[in-house]
C-alpha cells in the first residue's frame, strides 16, 4: 500500500467530510488505506464486538474482537473470561495479521512437483476428498487400517476427541498428539497413579517455590501466570507471598521472583531431595499426612516378607546438604535456608516445569520435586493443590468398530513401539524409525503438527515424511512439514471457525471457552472437523455411523448439551458478580435458567464460554489411584512396569539390574523405585563440546506459532532489542574466555550441526551455558529470507530415560567467533 | 481542564510486552521489516527498557515500559519550526502529521528518545491494510510520530459523553497500553483532579519520575519495585 503525501491530504479531506456527515467517534485527522475507504464509502463505520478464543498457542485466552463494518481491526482480552481476565499476550495482539496474511493457503492444493519443490496445483474439495476416501477404503479392504496415522497438536480442544473417534472407528492406533502437556501427564501417573492433572490455587499461599517452570514466557498459560505473579506480589491485604525460583537461566519468570537459586543443568532432583533431607532432619514435615496417606516413607516390609528401606532412610543417607552442594552448585547453607523457608511457610506451594522435566532424568526430577509438596502435606483438603476439574461434556457416542477396526487397533502404535522406555505412550523417539522400518505408514494426516520444525530429531522426521506415500495436511499456511504433503486441505484461521477450548492446565475450576467465527471465511477453506466427518461418511459402514454429525458445529453442540442438561456452572459473567453468585448458589438458587439449548448456546457465544466457579471440595482419599491408594515415595507402579520388562525380555527376575541398565537407569536395585538423582546424560560429541545449550521460549512467539504474523516477528526479542532475529545469550565471563564480544557473529556447533547467530553478553546466563530462543528459523514467505535460527536443528536425540519425552537441555555445543563468510 | 497522566507500577509489571504490541496494533504503527529493523529503525511508541545490574546469579533485571512522558515543559515542541508538535490544553503533547516537515529536530531534542521517524511509506502486505484501525491516521513517509496517549480515544470518549449529555468520566478514556496490560500495572487518568486514582497513586511514596531534574515535568510516573 502506498500513500503519498498528496494522497494523505486527499484522504484527510474525505475523512473529515465523513466526520461532518455525522460519523461519531473519530479523530479529525484520521485516514485509512485506500481499500478500506473504498469498502466503507460513506458508510456509518459501525462498531461491533464479538467474543472468541485465541488459538495461536494452546493456553486458550478468551478474546473479544472489535469489528468495524464487519472487519476485525483489534483483538482484546475478554474481560469476563476467567482464564485470562482481560489480559492478552503480545502474540495474541497480532492475530488479525494471520487472518489477512497474503501467504495463506486459499484453496485445496495438490502437489505436482517433487517433494520439497513447493509446486502445487489447485484442486476442488470434492476431488481432494474423493482421492483420500479411495485410498482409505483400499487400506480397509486390505485389512490394514493401522497404516493410517494422524498427528495433531494442542490437546485441550474438542477436535482431538473427534479425531480419536475417527481413527478408532477406522482402526488405527496411530493418533498422536505433539502436546506439551504429555510431560505432565506421566508425572502424575507416578505420584497419583492416573493422568488427571493437578491444579493450583495461589490465593492464600505465602511461599511459591518454582523449580524451573518458565511460566511467564512459555506454557501452559502465560497470560494467566503473568497475572498470578503480579497478584501474589501485590495483594491488597498486604500479605505478599514470596517467590523463589530455581533454574539454570535467569528467565523472565526468575527475574520476576524474589529470590533466584542457580543450579547446574539437570541437577534439580538433587536439590529437591537435599531440601527434603533438611526437612526430614528438622522433623518439619506433615506427620499426619505421611502416616496416613503415604507409602514407602518409613522402612517397610512387602507381603512376601522382604524388607525395604524407606524414602526417609534413603534421603538421610544420600542427600545431606554438603553432598547436594557438590552436585548442584548450590551452597549447603542456601539449601538449608531454602528448606527452612519452606518449613516456616504457612501455606507453601512447590511447582516444577521447564528445565526440571527437560533433562534425561526428567520424570525422577518431577517426582522428587512433588515429594516436597507431599512432605508439606499439600495433598489434602483445603491445600493449594487440587485435581483439575473438567467440564461435564456429553460423552461422544460409543465408537462402533467392525472386524477390520478391531484388528487394526490391536496392533502396536508407532510411539508404543519404543521398547527402551518404561512409559512409551507419549514418546516421539521411535516414531521416525518405526515409520521407516517395522511399521510403515501409508497415509498420514497432519493437523497443526509440524515435527520437522519443532521436534527433536529433525533429520529423522524429514526422512520419515519423505518415505510416507501419501500425506494430507490441514494447515492454513505453508510450513516445513506440509512441504512434504501430497494434498493440502487448508483450515480456516482461528478467527473464522468454531471450536471449544477447555481445561487449560493448572487451573482449579472447570471451564471452557467458545470460539466462533468473527468473520466469514475469506477463502475457500474448510474446518478439518467438517472434512473428517465428510470423509467418514463417504467411507461408510461403522466409520460413518460412529461419526453421525452433519458438521463439526453439530458435534460441538452435542458435546455441550451434556453441560446444559446437568445444569452445573454458568456462562461467564461480569467480574464482581462472582461473590454474589456464590452467595445465591450456596442458598440453593438456580442462577441461570434457559428455556432451551439454543438459548444457552446463544448466551455462550455472547459471553465467550462457561465455567463452574464453585468447585467441589476434593476428597483426596479418592484421588490416589496408585497400587497403595496413597502418595507413593516408593513407586509400586514403576516397580510393576520394570518387572513387566523383566518378563518380556525373559531375564531372570533377580536380574533386575540388566533391565535397569537397558533402560539406562543408573540407580542400583530398589533405589530405582524411589525418587532420586540420576546423573543426567549430555551429548558432548565425545568431549568436543563444552557449553550447555539451554534453549527457551518467548511469549512473543511460543514454539514458532507467531511466524505467520509480521508484527509478532518484529516484536520477537523486544526486551533484548533483537527484532526479526534470533540471538545467543552468553555470560560475559564465558564470552571473554571464548574471545567473543557483544554483537559478534558466533558459530555454534553441536553433534547435529551448526548455525551462526549474533551474541548478546548477558549476566542472566549461567557461566558455561548458552541460551538461544525457540521460535524463529523459518523462511519468510514475503522475502524468501531466513528469519533467525532454529535451535531444534542443534538438538541431539536425547530422551527422558523413563518416558521417551524429548530432553531439550541435553545437548552440549561449542562456540567460536564466526569468520566473515560464515557471518553472512 | 484535565491534565492526563499515567502511572506505571513496576512492582506489577512483569515485562511481558503486551503494552508494546497493543500500542503498535491500535495506532497502525508500521512494521518496518527485517532489514530496516536491523538498521535500528523499528518503530515503537511504547517501548520496554530492560536494565541488568550485578553478576550471575545475583542479577537484578528491571523492565520499564516507556511511553511518551507528555512533559509539561516539552523540549520537543520548542524546537519544532512549523508548530507540528505542541502541548495541548489537556496536557497531551500532540502531533499534527500533515504539518510535519520531517526535520527531526524534535527527535533530537527529546531527552527520553520517544520520537520515531517514518523513513519509508508504511506497507501492509496483501489485505492486511484492511485490519488497520480506522480511528488512527496512517502516517506517510517523512513524518515524525510518537505516543499520543491514544488521543483518538479521548476524542471518541468526549463525543460519546456529549451525546449522552454528561461530563467526561475518568474511566471513559484509557489508552490501549493501559487497557490491555494483563497485570493492570498501568493506570491512566486526570492528574489535575486530586481525587483521581492517578493523583492518589502519584502521592504514593514509591512514586518517582524520570527526567524531573531536566525540568521537563513529565506526566508519566513510575511506582518503584518493592525490594
Amino acid at each position: 500500500m502506498e500513500i503519498s503525501r498528496r494522497d494523505f491530504l486527499r484522504l484527510l479531506g474525505i475523512s473529515t467530510a465523513g466526520v461532518a456527515a455525522g460519523s461519531v467517534g473519530c479523530n479529525t485527522i484520521w485516514s485509512v488505506p485506500d481499500e478500506v475507504v473504498e469498502k466503507i464509502g460513506g458508510a456509518p463505520r459501525r462498531e461491533s464486538w464479538k467474543t472468541s478464543v485465541c488459538s495461536l498457542c494452546p493456553s486458550g485466552c478468551g478474546i473479544k474482537v472489535r469489528l468495524i463494518d464487519g472487519i476485525p481491526v483489534r483483538i482484546l482480552g475478554n474481560s469476563i473470561n476467567p482464564v485470562n481476565r482481560n489480559g492478552l499476550c503480545p502474540m495474541g495482539e497480532t492475530g488479525i495479521e494471520a487472518l489477512f496474511n497474503p501467504n495463506r493457503i486459499k484453496h485445496p492444493l495438490k502437489r505436482v512437483g517433487s517433494r520439497g519443490e513447493n509446486k502445487w496445483e489447485k484442486v476442488s474439495w470434492d476431488e481432494a476428498i474423493q482421492s483420500i476416501v479411495t485410498r482409505l477404503q483400499s487400506l480397509r479392504e486390505k485389512s490394514e487400517p493401522h497404516k493410517m496415522a494422524f498427528w495433531s497438536s494442542q490437546g485441550n480442544n474438542l477436535q482431538s476427541g473427534l479425531i480419536e473417534q475417527f481413527t478408532t472407528a477406522f482402526g488405527s492406533p496411530n493418533f498422536f498428539q505433539f502436546d506439551d502437556n504429555n510431560v505432565a501427564k506421566l508425572a502424575t501417573r507416578i505420584t497419583l497413579g492416573h493422568e488427571k492433572q493437578l491444579a493450583y490455587n495461589f490465593e492464600n499461599i505465602d511461599l511459591l517455590i518454582n523449580f524451573g517452570g518458565d511460566f511467564l514466557d512459555a506454557g501452559p498459560a502465560p497470560v494467566r501466570f503473568n497475572q498470578i505473579y503480579a497478584e501474589i506480589r501485590n495483594r491488597e491485604n498486604g500479605q505478599q507471598a514470596k517467590i523463589i525460583h530455581i533454574d539454570s537461566r535467569l528467565s523472565r519468570t526468575a527475574t520476576n521472583s524474589d529470590e533466584f537459586i542457580a543450579v547446574k543443568p539437570g541437577t534439580m532432583a538433587a536439590l529437591a531431595l537435599g531440601v527434603a533431607n533438611v526437612l526430614i532432619n528438622d522433623g518439619q514435615y506433615d506427620d499426619e499426612f505421611i502416616a496416613k496417606n503415604s507409602f514407602g516413607f518409613f522402612d517397610w516390609q512387602s507381603k512376601e516378607g522382604k524388607s525395604f528401606n524407606g524414602f526417609k532412610h534413603f534421603i538421610e543417607r544420600e542427600y545431606y546438604p554438603e553432598k547436594v552442594a557438590k552436585i548442584t552448585g548450590v551452597t549447603a547453607s542456601q539449601i538449608v535456608d531454602l528448606a527452612r523457608k519452606l518449613s516456616a511457610a504457612k501455606s507453601a506451594l512447590v511447582l516444577s516445569g521447564g528445565q526440571a522435566s527437560a533433562s534425561t532424568n526428567g520424570l525422577y526430577t518431577s517426582w522428587a520435586i512433588e515429594c516436597l509438596n507431599a512432605l508439606k502435606g499439600n495433598f489434602k483438603e483445603n491445600s493449594p493443590i487440587s485435581l483439575a476439574p473438567h467440564p461435564p461434556f456429553a460423552e461422544i457416542q460409543e465408537v462402533q468398530m467392525d472386524g477390520i477396526a478391531t484388528k487394526g487397533l490391536a496392533r502396536t502404535g508407532l510411539s508404543q513401539a519404543a521398547g527402551d522406555f518404561c512409559f512409551a505412550e507419549y514418546s516421539v523417539s521411535n516414531i521416525p524409525d518405526a515409520i521407516s522400518q517395522q511399521n510403515p505408514v501409508e497415509i498420514l494426516f497432519l493437523a497443526n503438527a509440524n515435527p520437522v520444525f519443532n521436534a527433536i530429531n529433525q533429520a529423522g522426521f524429514t526422512k520419515a515424511l519423505s518415505e510416507i506415500p501419501f500425506i494430507v495436511s490441514f494447515s492454513s499456511f505453508m510450513d516445513e512439514s506440509n512441504a512434504f504433503a501430497d494434498l493440502i486441505l487448508p483450515d480456516h484461521v482461528y478467527l473464522e471457525k468454531h471450536e471449544i477450548v477447555h481445561s487449560i492446565p493448572m487451573i482449579d475450576f472447570a471451564h471452557f471457552s467458545v470460539q466462533q467465527p468473527v468473520i466469514e471465511p475469506l477463502f475457500d477453506t474448510r474446518h478439518p472437523g467438517d472434512v473428517i466427518i465428510q470423509i467418514a461418511q463417504k467411507i461408510g459402514g461403522t466409520v460413518a455411523s460412529s461419526l453421525p454429525w452433519v458438521g463439526y458445529k453439530e458435534y460441538l453442540q452435542d458435546r455441550v448439551k451434556g453441560i446444559y442438561e446437568t445444569g452445573t456452572g454458568l456462562p461467564f459473567s461480569e467480574e464482581g458478580d462472582e461473590k454474589w453468585l456464590k452467595y445465591l448458589k450456596e442458598r440453593g438458587w438456580q442462577i441461570f435458567e434457559f428455556t432451551n439449548f439454543k438459548e444457552f448456546w446463544q448466551v455462550l457465544l455472547e459471553k465467550g464460554g462457561w465455567w463452574d466457579p464453585f468447585p467441589q471440595q476434593m476428597d483426596f482419599n479418592n484421588v490416589f489411584a496408585t497400587p497403595s491408594r496413597k502418595f507413593e515415595f516408593f513407586s509400586q507402579l514403576l516397580e510393576k512396569e520394570i518387572q513387566s520388562h523383566v518378563q518380556t525380555d525373559a531375564i531372570s527376575s533377580d536380574n533386575i539390574a540388566a533391565v535397569l541398565a537397558k533402560l539406562k537407569i543408573a540407580a542400583p536395585g530398589d533405589m530405582a523405585f524411589i525418587p532420586h538423582y540420576e546423573i543426567p546424560h549430555f551429548d558432548d560429541g565425545d568431549g568436543r563440546f563444552d557449553l550447555h545449550l539451554l534453549p527457551f521460549n518467548l511469549i512473543t512467539n511460543v514454539n514458532g506459532m507467531g511466524n505467520n504474523m509480521p508484527l509478532a516477528q518484529e516484536m520477537f526479542g523486544m526486551l533484548t532489542r533483537e527484532y526479526w532475529n534470533s540471538w545467543l545469550e552468553i555470560n560475559p565471563e564465558t564470552a571473554h574466555e571464548k574471545g567473543i564480544s557483544e554483537g559478534d557473529f558466533v558459530k555454534v556447533t553441536s553433534s547435529r550441526g551448526s548455525l551462526t547467530v549474533r551474541a548478546k553478553l548477558l549476566p542472566t546466563t549461567m557461566p558455561g551455558t548458552i541460551c538461544i530462543p525457540f521460535g524463529l528459523g523459518r523462511i519468510n514467505g514475503a522475502t524468501s529470507k531466513r528469519v533467525g535460527v532454529n535451535p531444534y536443528s542443534l538438538l541431539v536425540e536425547k530422551y527422558d530415560h523413563l518416558r521417551g519425552i524429548p530432553s531439550l537441555i541435553s545437548t552440549k555445543v561449542s562456540v567460536k567467533k564466526a569468520n566473515g563468510r560464515e557471518a553472512v | 481542564m484535565p491534565k492526563w497522566g499515567m502511572i506505571i507500577d513496576l512492582n506489577k509489571c512483569t515485562g511481558c510486552g503486551d503494552c508494546v504490541t497493543a500500542c503498535k496494533v491500535e495506532n497502525n504503527i508500521a512494521v518496518v521489516g527485517q532489514e530496516e529493523s536491523a538498521n535500528g529503525r523499528t518503530m515503537l511508541w511504547m517501548d520496554i527498557i530492560t536494565t541488568y545490574e550485578g553478576e550471575f546469579p545475583n542479577v537484578k533485571v528491571r523492565h520499564m515500559p516507556r511511553p511518551c512522558f507528555h512533559c509539561e515543559h516539552p523540549p520537543c515542541t520548542k524546537v519544532c519550526p512549523v508548530g507540528a508538535t505542541y502541548l495541548n490544553d489537556e496536557g497531551i503533547v500532540a502531533q499534527i502529521y500533515p504539518q510535519c516537515i520531517g526535520c527531526r529536530y524534535c527527535q533530537v531534542a527529546c531527552p527520553i528518545t520517544v520520537k520515531t521517524f517514518n523513513w519509508y511509506t508504511p506497507e501492509w502486505p496483501g489485505r492486511m491494510a484492511e485490519a488497520c484501525n480506522p480511528d488512527v491516521a496512517v502516517r506517510p513517509m517523512g513524518v515524525v510520530e510518537k505516543c499520543t496517549f491514544c488521543i483518538h480515544r479521548l476524542q471518541k470518549a468526549k463525543e460519546q459523553a456529549a451525546v449522552e449529555k454528561r461530563e467526561l468520566r475518568d474511566e471513559d478514556y484509557v489508552p490501549a497500553c493501559a487497557e490491555s496490560c494483563p497485570t493492570r500495572a498501568i493506570s491512566f487518568g486526570d492528574m489535575g483532579n486530586p481525587t483521581s486514582k492517578v493523583s492518589q497513586l502519584k502521592r504514593n511514596p514509591r512514586a518517582f519520575a524520570v527526567g524531573e531534574d531536566l525540568g521537563i515535568e513529565p506526566k508519566v510516573y513510575y511506582l518503584s519495585e518493592v525490594e
